[in-house]
């Protein structure tokens, strides 16, 4: 499977950016801004001459003219490493029919890539598992695109797959996207989010929703989670109204926590057009 | 419209009735689905009836009430109604004894309407098409001397009465013929029974009675038939030719020329070969008991006139020209009195007669006409063509029309399963 398949989409994210809001961590000349003051022409601030300062930073016009030495302060621009995070339990793997959640995860985990790549950052690529996570290093090199689009569509969602400690063993990361039905451990998850954004991390959240999730049909059937098969509700007219209801609220909820945690929060229904929603990520600053 | 099983409807209705409320009030377990919301439904019983009914689950149910009415339908055996007007089945005797074909055509001609069945009968009998503008037109004497049987043509005239009786309420029999005794057999009062219903009896004028042939038996002057016939007296019809011996080419020129030829040898072939101890010869009623010479050889082929009492042929008959010829293998013996017995003089005089038997037209009684007639309501087009035998094209066409609806349920229920496979 080839990056081609993504063609389209690549092709509605060509000079979509996705910057940083806040300064990041120095690290190697990027488009995001530092926060360590640099050497580029990007003026910010004078600051007084102390001994010791490179005389080379001197502003000599200001000297001349003020007989006043000064240094000429500019901002410098990072990388921002970003490693994506993919949900790969089975309850991604709705519809049967046609695996909308996971098709929506597995486009906008291209997407995201794809426009940090554009950008120079390093971006790299987690699908936890209930065994050993499958983990694409981040890389800036050409085919980094490719080896994620081939390990996602090698990858098929099932298990139970927590994504607290995957995430847990990303301290570190400057930015990470997870990308999630958040119906496993989304408390576990948010801890340990929590904790990583709290280090500097700037995080991401996209929360996969099924259209048939949200509007469920007519047909009266028996709701049986997939990771869960013990859980066996009648999803009948008389009980679709209080289903939708308690799904939106925990949908608000979970929303307002994370937010709250200080992450980027964004809902994307699996019929929503992958590049619009990655444009939504993108343009999203968290807290 | 009838039915031939009516109660067959009312089990259709039940069983429509039963459909509807299974489909309205079925308690079932509604079907498992992966859901990962489920955690979100309210935890209730599983088996919360829905009385929620979506167009698709709609025409399914109505699909399936219409199969099971379709089958119902046809397995009561819908019969076209009957119309409620008369028909006439007119047999018309075109034997010999009728004594002017031309009255007998005018009879039926006033006996026929449209929709009648017309049966003509002689010694068989055969239903003319109703096609043309007169079929009494083709109504012409069939075969010289052929010799009526009511019994054919009450045979036929049933065939005709189960046609009609499947469109017509009620069907009349008529019977155009002069009635005389050599139409009517052994067999005629039983098959005159199986017409539930009476006769109209439209009697023509018989022919007359032909007087019986001479007798002319070329042979010695010895031979013990000649004394048979003489005792027979004389008589003043076309004579009969006897030879004693082996045809000639003249014999047989008469005969073609409208004679009949009597070949009755003196000597028959092989005789004396076979004693038939205990023999007996009967022909049209008349049995004659003799030892006899039998020869092993069968008589010719040909019509049968008389059989020896094993069912053997005695004697044939078969045309030959205008007239016929008739080979008999029955030894008269020349000693003893057999030759005198009355039963050989009948058995002589038969075997003697013109081609085709000597005509009888001596009119039936009163008894065998009032049997014939018969009595109370006409016959009914149910007991004629019961509805258990009547062909209906509407059976086939609804057993047909469930076949379609039987594809037409799989095809919805195909469709409202894959419709409740996404939630």
């Amino acid at each position: 499977m080839s990056v081609s398949r993504y063609g389209a989409l690549l092709d509605a994210l060509r000079g979509v950016t996705w910057p940083a809001r806040r300064a990041s961590l120095a690290g190697t000349a990027g488009t995001h801004q530092s926060r360590l003051r640099g050497l580029s022409a990007e003026f910010t601030e004078y600051r007084p001459y102390r001994q010791g300062d490179d005389p080379r930073r001197l502003d000599w016009k200001l000297l001349a003219r003020t007989d006043r030495a000064f240094l000429r302060i500019t901002s410098d621009r990072a990388t921002l490493g970003t490693v994506i995070v993919v949900d790969a339990s089975l309850s991604m793997a709705f519809p049967a029919s046609t695996l909308g959640k996971w098709e929506q995860a597995c486009a906008l985990a291209v997407g995201l890539a794809a426009v940090a790549h554009a950008a120079g950052d390093p971006v790299g690529l987690v699908i936890p598992s209930s065994g050993r996570a499958t983990t694409v290093e981040p890389r800036t090199r050409r085919g980094i695109l490719g080896e994620i689009v081939r390990v996602l569509r090698a990858t098929r969602p099932e298990g139970d797959a927590p994504l607290a400690g995957a995430v847990a063993a990303l301290r570190g990361t400057p930015r990470l996207a997870v990308i999630s039905d958040f119906l496993g451990d989304e408390p576990s998850l948010r801890r340990e989010a929590a904790a990583l954004m709290a280090g500097g991390t700037l995080v991401h959240t996209a929360h996969v929703v099924a259209r048939e999730e949200l509007s469920p049909a007519d047909t009266p059937l028996l709701a049986t989670d997939p990771e869960h098969p013990e859980t066996a509700r009648p999803l009948v007219p008389e009980t679709r109204v209080q289903y939708l209801k308690a799904f939106g609220e925990w949908r608000r909820d979970t929303a307002r926590a994370w937010r709250t945690a200080g992450a980027a929060w964004t809902e994307v229904p699996s019929d929503e057009s992958p590049a619009h929603a990655v444009r939504r990520i993108a343009a999203l600053s968290p807290e | 419209m009838t039915f031939i099983a009516p109660w067959w409807l009312a089990a259709g209705v039940l069983s429509g009735a039963a459909v509807v409320a299974l489909h309205f009030l079925a308690r079932q377990r509604p079907r498992a689905a992966a859901f990962p919301t489920a955690r979100f439904v309210p935890d209730v019983p599983a088996r919360a009836p829905s009385r929620a009914v979506r167009p698709a689950d709609l025409l399914l149910l109505v699909v399936r009430v219409l199969v099971v009415l379709a089958l119902a339908t046809a397995m009561a055996g819908p019969v076209p109604a009957r119309s409620r007007r008369l028909a006439r089945v007119v047999a018309v005797d075109v034997s010999r004894a009728v004594k002017r074909l031309d009255e007998a055509r005018d009879s039926a001609r006033g006996m026929l309407r449209e929709g009648d069945a017309l049966v003509l009968f002689d010694s068989a009998a055969h239903r003319v098409p109703s096609a043309g503008p007169d079929p009494v037109e083709a109504l012409t004497l069939t075969g010289a001397g052929a010799r009526g049987s009511l019994s054919a043509a009450l045979v036929a005239a049933r065939r005709a009465g189960s046609v009609l009786g499947r469109r017509f309420d009620s069907v009349e029999l008529v019977i155009v013929s002069p009635l005389v005794l050599e139409e009517w057999d052994e067999a005629t009062a039983a098959v005159r029974a199986e017409w539930p219903g009476p006769a109209r009896l439209v009697p023509v004028t018989a022919a007359d009675q032909p007087p019986w042939p001479e007798i002319v038996v070329r042979g010695a002057d010895d031979d013990p038939l000649r004394a048979t016939v003489t005792l027979l007296g004389r008589r003043a019809g076309p004579p009969t030719r006897v030879v004693r011996r082996a045809p000639d080419a003249e014999d047989s020129l008469w005969a073609a020329g409208g004679g009949t030829l009597v070949v009755w040898p003196a000597d028959p072939e092989e005789a004396g070969t076979a004693q038939d101890s205990s023999g007996a010869v009967l022909s049209d009623g008349i049995v004659s008991v003799a030892r006899f010479d039998r020869p092993d050889s069968p008589a010719p082929g040909g019509a049968v006139v008389a059989r020896w009492a094993d069912g053997a042929p005695a004697a044939t008959e078969r045309p030959l020209g205008s007239g016929c010829r008739r080979d008999i293998a029955i030894p008269i013996a020349g000693t003893g009195d057999y030759a005198l017995r009355e039963s050989t003089l009948r058995l002589v005089e038969r075997l003697t007669s013109p081609c085709g038997g000597q005509p009888d037209v001596t009119p039936l009684s009163d008894a065998a006409i009032t049997l014939f007639r018969g009595a109370g309501p006409l016959a009914s087009g149910r007991a004629l063509s019961p509805p258990a035998v009547a062909r209906s094209g509407l059976t086939a066409l609804l057993i047909g029309f469930c076949l379609l609806l039987l594809g037409l349920e799989s095809r919805v229920r195909s469709l409202t399963a894959a419709r409740a496979q996404t939630p």
